[in-house]
């Protein structure tokens, strides 16, 4: 019985393929923030008030993560940017090969922005990095206060 | 659901390091899982035993080294495991100490018979 040190993180794999997006992303001057919040916070409804201000024109699209529906995509679809929904199928957060895919037929030279709505969860999409350049945590006030904060 | 996910990339780490090492048969596979890890460890062994059977990989055990939370006191310099989520130093009082450890979610070793 031999033992083998391995040394190396578990998501290493997530890792890599996050920091070959973070290139990409970076190669075309894209801004990418992945949006985090328990569910129920107002992810998607921070998203719909964000893109009405947007003038038209504004090179910015929105990927958004839900565990079954399509509905957050049809929601922000209706601003008139491109707003493509990623169903994980039971999967409770979004990881960097399914950003990628979902990247993969959009064409990111026209992009400034991309933001990512994570599916409602705080702990899960914690561990994943998506190759953001930074991450938004929303708190809904009266219910997560009292929980988080005690 | 987050384990299963976790177990699953577990998996696929080892049999990336098996497919290295041909003839090999891989028997434990020891994981560091931190306090901060988001990671439950039962539910984590739970994943990987439904995960894993009915593989070639069976049997294969998964065992978890559960990694308690580390805080640094610059005040003082001690290191020091945080017992319940008590962030003060230990040695000096000081509140404002950082946090220098148990986030881990670490692939720690294969244990491996021809």
């Amino acid at each position: 019985m031999d033992r083998i040190p391995i040394e190396k993180k578990v998501l290493s794999e997530n890792d890599r393929i996050a920091g070959r997006l973070r290139e990409r992303l970076r190669e075309h001057g894209i801004l990418c923030v992945n949006l985090i919040s328990s569910p129920g916070s107002g992810k998607t409804s921070l998203l719909e008030r964000t893109l009405e201000r947007f003038p038209k024109g504004t090179r910015v699209a929105v990927l958004t993560g839900d565990i079954q529906t399509d509905n957050d995509a049809r929601r922000l679809a209706r601003f008139g940017f491109p707003a493509k929904q990623i169903t994980t199928g039971g999967t409770c957060h979004l990881d960097a090969l399914r950003v990628e895919r979902a990247l993969a037929d959009w064409p990111l030279e026209n992009l400034d922005l991309l933001i990512i709505e994570n599916v409602g969860n705080l702990i899960c999409p914690s561990s994943y990095d998506l190759g953001e350049a930074a991450k938004i945590v929303m708190l809904r006030q009266t219910a997560e206060v009292s929980i988080y904060f005690r | 659901m987050h384990e299963l996910g976790i177990a699953s990339a577990i998996l696929d780490a080892v049999r990336g390091e098996a497919q290295k090492r041909p003839g090999v048969h891989v028997t434990k596979v020891g994981v560091r899982i931190g306090a901060l890890s988001g990671v439950e460890p039962e539910a984590l062994s739970f994943g990987f035993s439904v995960l894993v059977q009915g593989t070639d990989l069976e049997p294969l055990a998964l065992v978890i080294e559960p990694v308690p939370r580390r805080q640094r006191c610059p005040a003082c310099n001690l290191t020091f495991e945080v017992a319940e989520e008590n962030l003060a130093c230990p040695r000096c009082g000081s509140g404002e100490t950082l946090l220098v450890g148990g986030e881990e979610l670490d692939l720690a070793y294969l244990e491996v018979e021809d």
